[in-house]
């Protein structure tokens, strides 16, 4: 039993960084209807370029998180400029293809910048745990949740209490009837990718240090793992995209435990297509594809 | 030849169509009007079994086709076109109509490898026949999204026609059309769809409804209202106010 | 020709087979992130027939197709309802189960004193039957060749046929093509068993031309690619896919100075050309027009 809850709890802990991946995507997902499948790479890319003074220049910390940060928004701006604003909006097969040629040009100029396999990520906390009751905590999983909280808070008041954020929910429900109120939809939608990426930086350089080093599979994996847990979420939720990142820790924590590290991907993806398969609007999305739906949507 | 009996059709809480009786008479032009919103593409959809109805029976040339899947009643002859015009976008006019036949055309897996259109099976010219009828001729090969608004409504009308269907639904034929465009509508929906087949309009414009319809009936509010001859049914003080009484009147 | 040019135009070909079945999902409107699961499978269940079983290379191939076509058609009709992304992160959810279930299994016969089989992360060795009947590698080429060659010729008819229309009536609008009277619950786990064994003839031959798999090949990123392939070289003809493959595999292997910064100048080009053709470089337009001229061609001449 204690062996159970300490596991949900690590998983919660650990699925607090794929909510905080889940949350960029649904958001691009919401305002733009297209999947940016550059999103991880676009955080590997950024995380490098911090990586890259550190071990090139010796700098601090805190510029190394400042750096990663404000590289990761420039990245994010590049893919949203190409990828997404050039291309017409409902070419959405030809915009998610563009951001997966992009994904491995970004890759590969990481490792151009880095090339070696592994490099080691300095982190703001040092390492440490501590115990509570029967249950051990490590420090730096513990304040991912406690920044991932911050995060949601945050976005929420910018959504719901701010004028962009009634723009960029207006754009999200309906781009034509957004533009003709004279939301400048091309630029909430510039401004709402700048805001994913910098978040995405946040939760990046957040799960970077918890692992202590980087690797350009960071980019495969954050892109995955963030795909996954919005889908099981519910595509457009957000507090489907934090329930679908916890469950989609809570169940790998169990299934690493008790079935073992083969197993623990394995369960993750058989979860997400048993979701799909038996209630395809996930935990939190509406009913979706019902004929009535089909029925009007060209309307 | 198409019987409701009590069909339902609800959303959520929202009843779309409430117990609606309805009796279309093989050979006849049957208008079918009322306010926005009223059902009547609700009714269509659920005849058509784009979704199923959440009560009642629907029964066409005898068979109960109640909950069955759309392309069996297509196949069984009901044929419709869409109030936002869908067609095929990137295949030329002669393609849209000539892939339609579908059901036409039975045969499985090897007929449908076999009959292609350069190799001059039967069925291409059934196509340019239609295509002659409705005007189309001369954009055979034009690409489906490139055509003007009248005649891809044109198109629609030709693409339901194309499977011989003994009832055709119209939805708003002359939707977004001038009254010179209407005007052309109804006569192709006169001389050309009301032969030989029995015709269901669903239409705004009552320069349409008068001139081609048989027999009227009314929607308003997912129940039906009022039904009989065109005269009749317009002056009939209940379909006046769902009109009149909502600002809503259909433009004579 | 050398080993190396050999090579690489045997990797073109195979590769054109995962890029031709995610292309024939994308004529009915669906984008598949899970094909390479078929290539994978189909890989295994080729080679252990003919390691494994000694089974002739021909009955490989297709032990390897139909276990494909198969499962290819039950995981489309468990996803029957999905559409759009959906169906793609189904796909993708699928595919990696199956690469993860192969990183699991270990199966092994003896044959000849050795133990041959698939061995969980190890991957599949031993698949030898180049080796044994003495094929030469441009042998293989040229069965790869001419198996591509049956496929294209075969989906170049389904194009010009009913059945291609149908497809492209079912990805085009599946409602209004089933108020024309079309199953679209067949036609659609039709397509999927159809790209289900195109893929699967692919991941066969891989399997015989590399006599080693493993799982990791068939990650996510060949799925990717196979979709990009289609397009980038153009939604309208079954010889998109081929210049799309032809495109990344052989021009830029044959641009040694880039070495290194392949992707980099590949992803920007596949970029900037997205901006300005949509849908690939032969798409629905161009091949209507293509066909156009060539038809007036023809008239003229008659």
């Amino acid at each position: 039993m204690i062996d159970f809850v300490q596991n949900t709890v690590d998983g919660m802990m650990f699925g607090s960084s794929y909510a905080l991946l889940a949350i960029g995507f649904t958001i691009i997902f919401g305002v733009m209807r297209r999947i940016n499948l550059s999103f991880g790479a676009t955080i590997m890319l950024g995380a490098y370029i911090g990586t890259w003074l550190h071990v090139h220049h010796q700098v601090s910390v805190w510029i190394v998180a400042l750096t990663t940060l404000a590289s990761t928004v420039l990245v994010g701006i590049y893919v949203e400029r190409l990828c997404f604003h050039a291309i017409r909006r409902s070419a959405v097969l030809a915009s998610m293809v563009s951001s997966f040629v992009i994904w491995m040009q970004l890759e590969e100029a990481a490792i151009h910048l880095l090339p070696e396999r592994t490099y080691a990520f300095p982190a703001l906390l040092a390492a440490g745990s501590f115990e509570l009751g029967p249950f051990l905590f490590r420090a730096e999983q513990t304040s991912m949740l406690i920044l991932a909280m911050i995060i949601v808070g945050v976005l929420h008041v910018l959504l719901y209490r701010t004028r962009f954020g009634l723009a960029l929910r207006a754009v999200s429900e309906n781009s034509l009837a957004a533009a003709y109120m004279g939301i400048n939809a091309a630029w909430v939608t510039l401004c709402a990718f700048a805001l994913v990426s910098l978040m995405g930086g946040v939760a990046g350089y957040a799960i970077l240090s918890t692992d202590a080093q980087i690797t350009p599979f960071f980019g495969l994996w954050a892109t995955f793992k963030g795909l996954i847990a919005m889908m099981l979420g519910g595509m457009g939720s957000l507090p489907g995209a934090i329930l679908g990142g916890l469950l989609l820790g809570v169940v790998e924590a169990h299934a690493l435990w008790y079935l073992g590290n083969e197993y623990k991907d394995l369960s993750a993806y058989l979860l997400l297509f048993g979701m799909l398969v038996l209630r395809p609007g996930g935990l939190m999305g509406q009913r979706i594809l019902s004929r009535e739906a089909l029925a009007f949507r060209r309307v | 030849m198409l019987a409701l009996r009590k069909v339902e059709k609800r959303f959520g809480a929202l009843a779309a169509l409430d117990r609606i009786d309805l009796e279309v008479a093989a050979g006849e032009v049957l208008g079918l009007i009322g306010p926005n919103g009223s059902g009547k593409t609700t009714l269509l959809n659920t005849v058509t079994g784009v979704y199923p109805p959440s009560g009642g029976r629907i029964s066409f040339q005898g068979a109960d086709i109640t909950g069955w899947r759309g392309h069996r009643i297509a196949r069984l002859g009901i044929a419709r076109t869409f109030q936002n015009i869908r067609l095929f976008p990137t295949m030329t006019v002669f393609q849209n109509v000539w892939a339609s036949q579908h059901s036409r055309v039975s045969g499985g897996l090897l007929g449908l490898l076999r009959s292609s259109p350069s190799r001059r099976c039967g069925d291409t010219g059934r196509v340019d026949e239609i295509l002659e009828l409705f005007g189309l001729l001369k954009d055979r090969e034009v690409l489906a999204k490139n055509l003007p608004l009248p005649a891809r409504r044109r198109l629609e009308v030709a693409r339901a026609l194309t499977t011989d269907p003994p009832l055709v639904f119209l939805d708003e034929p002359a939707g977004g059309m001038t009254p010179a465009e209407t005007a052309d509508m109804a006569r192709l929906i006169h001389e050309v769809v009301a032969p030989n087949r029995t015709c269901v309009v669903i239409e705004h414009k009552m320069a349409l409804i008068t001139g081609v319809c048989t027999r009227i009936c009314v929607l308003d509010f997912g129940r039906k209202i009022a039904e009989g001859l065109p005269g009749d049914v317009l002056a009939d003080a209940k379909v006046r106010e769902a009109y009149l009484g909502r600002d809503d009147a259909p433009d004579a | 020709m050398d080993d190396y040019v050999i090579t690489v135009l045997s990797n073109i070909g195979m590769i054109s087979f995962i890029a031709l079945s995610a292309y024939l999902l994308l004529l009915t409107g669906e984008i598949s992130f899970g094909q390479q699961a078929y290539f994978g499978l189909s890989a295994y269940a080729a080679g252990a027939a003919t390691a494994m079983f000694q089974l002739p290379i021909w009955a490989g191939i297709l032990v390897g197709a139909c276990v494909a076509g198969i499962i290819a058609m039950v995981v489309g009709a468990l996803t029957l309802q999905l559409s759009g992304l959906y169906f793609s992160v189904a796909t993708l959810a699928f595919a990696e189960m199956a690469r993860l279930i192969l990183l699991i299994v270990e199966i092994q016969v003896e044959v000849d004193g050795e133990m041959v089989g698939p061995e969980g992360a190890n991957g599949f060795h031993g698949i030898r039957w180049m080796f044994e009947r003495d094929i030469s590698l441009t042998e293989f080429m040229l069965l790869i060749y001419g198996l591509l060659a049956l496929t294209v010729i075969f989906l170049l008819l389904v194009e010009r046929s009913r059945l291609g229309s149908v497809l492209r009536m079912l990805g085009s609008d599946d409602l209004l093509a089933e108020m024309q009277g079309l199953n679209t619950v067949r036609y659609r786990i039709l397509a999927v068993g159809a790209a289900g064994v195109i893929a699967g003839v692919g991941g066969a031959l891989y399997a015989h031309f590399t006599t080693y798999v493993e799982p990791q090949f068939f990650n996510v990123m060949l799925g990717v690619h196979a979709l990009a392939y289609g397009l980038i070289g153009g939604l309208g003809t079954a010889f998109g896919p081929l210049i799309g493959v032809a495109i990344d595999v052989g021009f830029l292997e044959a641009i040694r100075f880039i070495q290194g910064y392949r992707m980099i100048v590949f992803g920007g080009l596949v970029a900037i050309l997205l901006i300005f053709m949509p849908r690939g470089i032969l798409d629905e337009e161009r091949v209507h027009r293509l066909k156009a001229v060539f038809s007036r061609r023809n008239h003229a001449r008659a």
